[in-house]
């Protein structure tokens, strides 16, 4: 149940709960002694005001105690009749004569009775009470002799009400600490011890009748009154002192308990107000450290106790918040540090999960991929990889992964199909992220396309074979050359002078092929790269007219050789021997059963008269049989007297580029 | 056409050349006649070779795999089954033989003219023991 209070009630509530706990028995407790303290008052009062009555009935019980034939009707108002003493009034009025002394001391008894006075409590006024209410009102009576009552007996009587009220008058001085009941009673006291012994004396010496007897009685009575009125009187006093110290001492106890009450309210109020203001203050401030205000300052730090503990742990959440901010703010920049490099470079950075599938890209993937980032998260990359290279990437990255984080880093390169369905070559440099415990949680990719770089290669290796391709057939070709140009030599300085030109001749044609990177040439090229080496001579002696024409290598190449074999043989035997032999060669393209054909015409003037030959070498074989192998179509040497002539006609298709 | 053992072996034989290098077709046929042989073409594509196949009798065949832009496997497919016994010339080795030829006689580029023609008969043997 406490539990549940001290979880509900906030701390100043609870504080006033417990003030509450004590206050409530403390109150109980006031009201039990207000009302004792109050029930003494009263009770003294009572007495207070019987005493009072029983000076207002004195009078008439004296009259009537003193005046035994009843000559004088002594009345008590029945309105006086107090303290439940109607009934002895009753019996008083109606006694007179000798029976009122007993009715008056019935009703002073009742009296006494009625008010508390003979239950008093205190010694010191029991004894003026004692003498007031019983001994001095039979001493009263007793000075009067009761019908036929001899003088020896009433003396016996007077002197035993005198010895009683002396001595009650005895223990109520001697009771009474501050003298007063002293200053009061002894006077009377005196006297009445004297008064009783005068009456005593004449009594005694004139037994029961002398002349002096009457005085003396009232000389003694009047003594009696005298004391009753000191002793009543001084009741009254103590009475009335009693009233007053029990009402000062209940008002002295109220008043320190008020000052108790309002020391422990104001110490009360004190501490909740102080214990509050620093919750509030402390609380406020963690409100706002946790509103993740660093701004606010720490209060109630120099506090030596629990507040200060309190605010010493916020200022240490303070400092921790505004590292936790820097820190924050020092990765922050990091991160935009490298999202501006993820987002600018252009390889792809891809993140995927353990199950293969992308987790982030960045923005090359558009570039790269063909697809924009939010097509591809979600998506397994290994889906978007050939499927002739898939099992070899997957394979490869399980060993990586499995090889754990100190593997050393490993590269890839695979294909991928781009959105619009190209082939792209990718280079990926796969990453495994590993967590603390060396739990692979992620793969890193930076995937470079090197599309590009594999065609480049593919290039190379073209190229390579081609060249290959091309040396070995120079060399096959030089040794064809060779072999030919040995079986018709004479001599070996004649085998080397032929070799030699047509060497030259195939390097002038493959001179010509490289500068045009061997993909064809000219036929004006071509031819001129031939008479070159014999136009030294004279520039005029050739004429070579044709529109330009292109042909491929391959043309080119067994043209070249051609025209080389035609100008060696011209240089030696036909025109180009004497100084007035001229050379035209002319081409043209034409049509000939709807197909396009190139038409090449040799054609020697002035030089010495041909005559037709007597073998054939390795020139007339190479166009009348190598070209027409070579290129299709038909070739003719004519030895006309005026000079050779060498007709070609090749189907364009077999020629042209 | 079994049982050749050298180039006497190939003496007055017809002998199928393809090949479109013009000088090398030329050398090849110089080579050929010299050992004796009657040379059939040559010829420089597959078309003008398989018409050579289907007019001649043939007793051997001397194939160049690249024809250009053709190659010369048709010529051998229609030779194998015609069993011509045949060897291939190239100057790139092995690799450019397909699988089915994979193991097949083979004079590589450039020859040795004086071994020519016993690679060429033992070729042949080969050739026609294996087609």
């Amino acid at each position: 149940m406490f539990d549940v209070l001290n979880g509900r009630l906030s701390i100043p509530a609870r504080l006033n709960l417990i003030a509450l706990c004590f206050a409530a028995p403390i109150a109980l407790l006031l009201g039990l002694f207000i009302n004792q303290v109050w029930k003494d008052v009263s009770f003294a009062q009572k007495e207070l005001e019987g005493a009072a009555y029983l000076s207002q009935i004195w009078p008439k019980f004296v009259a009537a105690a003193t005046d035994p034939v009843g000559r004088h009707a002594v009345i008590i108002d029945p309105s006086d009749r107090g303290f439940g003493s109607g009934q002895a009034a009753r019996a008083f009025n109606l006694a007179q004569g000798a029976a009122g002394g007993d009715a008056g001391i019935a009703l002073i008894g009742a009296v006494a009775d009625g008010s508390n006075l003979t239950l008093d409590p205190d010694l010191d006024s029991f004894y003026a009470m004692d003498a007031a209410t019983f001994a001095l009102p039979r001493l009263m009576a007793a000075t009067v002799a009761a019908p036929g009552q001899t003088g020896a007996v009433q003396l016996w009587r007077a002197q035993t009400y005198v010895d009683a009220a002396q001595a009650s008058l005895a223990s109520a001085m001697r009771n009474d600490t501050t003298g007063r009941a002293r200053a009061a009673l002894a006077g009377p006291a005196n006297a009445l011890a004297a008064a009783a012994k005068t009456f005593h004396d004449q009594l005694a010496a004139s037994s029961g009748d002398g002349p002096q007897v009457p005085a003396a009685r009232r000389a003694f009575q009047r003594a009696v009154d005298d004391i009753w009125r000191a002793d009543a009187a001084e009741l009254r006093r103590l009475l009335q002192a009693r009233v007053d110290r029990l009402v000062r001492g209940l008002a002295l106890n109220l008043a320190l308990v008020a000052i108790a009450v309002v020391l422990a309210v104001l110490l009360v109020v004190t501490t909740t107000r102080a214990l509050t203001g620093r919750l509030k203050g402390l609380l406020a401030t963690m409100d706002r450290l946790i509103a993740q205000d660093v701004t606010v300052e720490v209060p109630f730090l120099s506090d030596r106790h629990e507040s200060g503990h309190i605010a010493a742990a916020l200022v240490a959440f303070k400092q921790s918040l505004i590292q936790a901010r820097q820190a924050e703010q020092v990765l922050r920049e990091s991160e935009a540090r490298y999202r501006l490099l993820a987002e600018n470079v252009t390889d792809v950075i891809v993140e995927l999960n353990l199950r293969g599938e992308i987790t982030f890209i960045t923005p090359a993937s558009e570039r790269v991929l063909g697809w924009p980032p939010q097509d591809l998260v979600g998506r397994r990359s290994l889906d978007l990889i050939h499927p002739d290279d898939v099992r070899r990437v997957e394979a490869a990255i399980e060993a990586h992964v499995a090889a754990g984080p100190s593997a050393p880093a490993i590269t890839l390169q695979y294909r991928t199909q781009r959105r619009d369905g190209a082939e792209v070559w990718i280079e990926g440099q796969p990453k495994v992220i590993f967590d603390a415990a060396g739990v692979a949680v992620s793969l890193l990719d930076a995937m470079r396309d090197i599309t590009e770089r594999k065609a480049a290669e593919q290039r190379q290796i073209l190229m390579m074979h081609e060249l290959n391709h091309r040396v070995k057939n120079t060399l096959a070709t030089l040794q064809s050359i060779a072999l030919q140009t040995l079986g018709a030599a004479e001599t070996p300085a004649a085998f080397n002078k032929s070799f030699n030109a047509r060497l030259l001749a195939l390097s002038n044609s493959h001179d010509v092929l490289t500068r045009n990177d061997w993909t064809g040439a000219c036929v004006r090229e071509v031819i001129a790269g031939q008479l070159r080496p014999h136009q030294g001579l004279d520039g005029d002696r050739f004429e070579l007219e044709g529109p330009e024409t292109l042909v491929n290598a391959k043309a080119a190449l067994a043209l070249g050789m051609a025209f080389g074999e035609l100008a060696t043989n011209a240089a030696k035997f036909g025109a180009l021997s004497v100084d007035r032999g001229m050379v035209s060669v002319r081409w043209e393209r034409h049509i000939e059963a709807g197909a396009a054909r190139l038409r090449l015409v040799w054609r020697e003037q002035g030089g010495p008269r041909v005559s037709p030959r007597t073998r054939c070498g390795f020139g007339a074989r190479l166009i009348e049989r190598g070209l027409p192998h070579e290129l299709g179509g038909a070739t003719r040497l004519s030895f006309e007297p005026q000079g050779l002539v060498c007709e070609m006609d090749f189907p364009a298709e077999a020629v042209g580029e | 056409m079994t049982g050749w053992t050298d180039a006497k072996d190939l003496a007055g034989r017809r002998i199928l050349v393809v090949e479109d290098e013009m000088f090398v077709a030329m050398m090849i046929e110089d080579l050929l006649r010299n050992l004796g042989c009657e040379v059939v073409g040559p010829a420089a594509n597959v078309s003008d070779a398989l018409k050579l196949v289907a007019t001649h009798p043939l007793d051997g065949a001397v194939l160049d795999v690249n024809l250009g832009r053709e190659r010369v496997f048709p010529v051998a497919d229609t030779l194998k089954r015609d069993v011509v016994p045949f060897v291939f010339v190239t100057g790139y080795g092995p690799s450019a033989l397909t699988q089915a030829y994979d193991h097949h006689p083979m004079i590589r580029k450039p020859f040795e003219p004086e071994s020519f023609g016993d690679d060429l008969a033992a070729g042949l043997a080969r050739a026609g023991a294996t087609g």
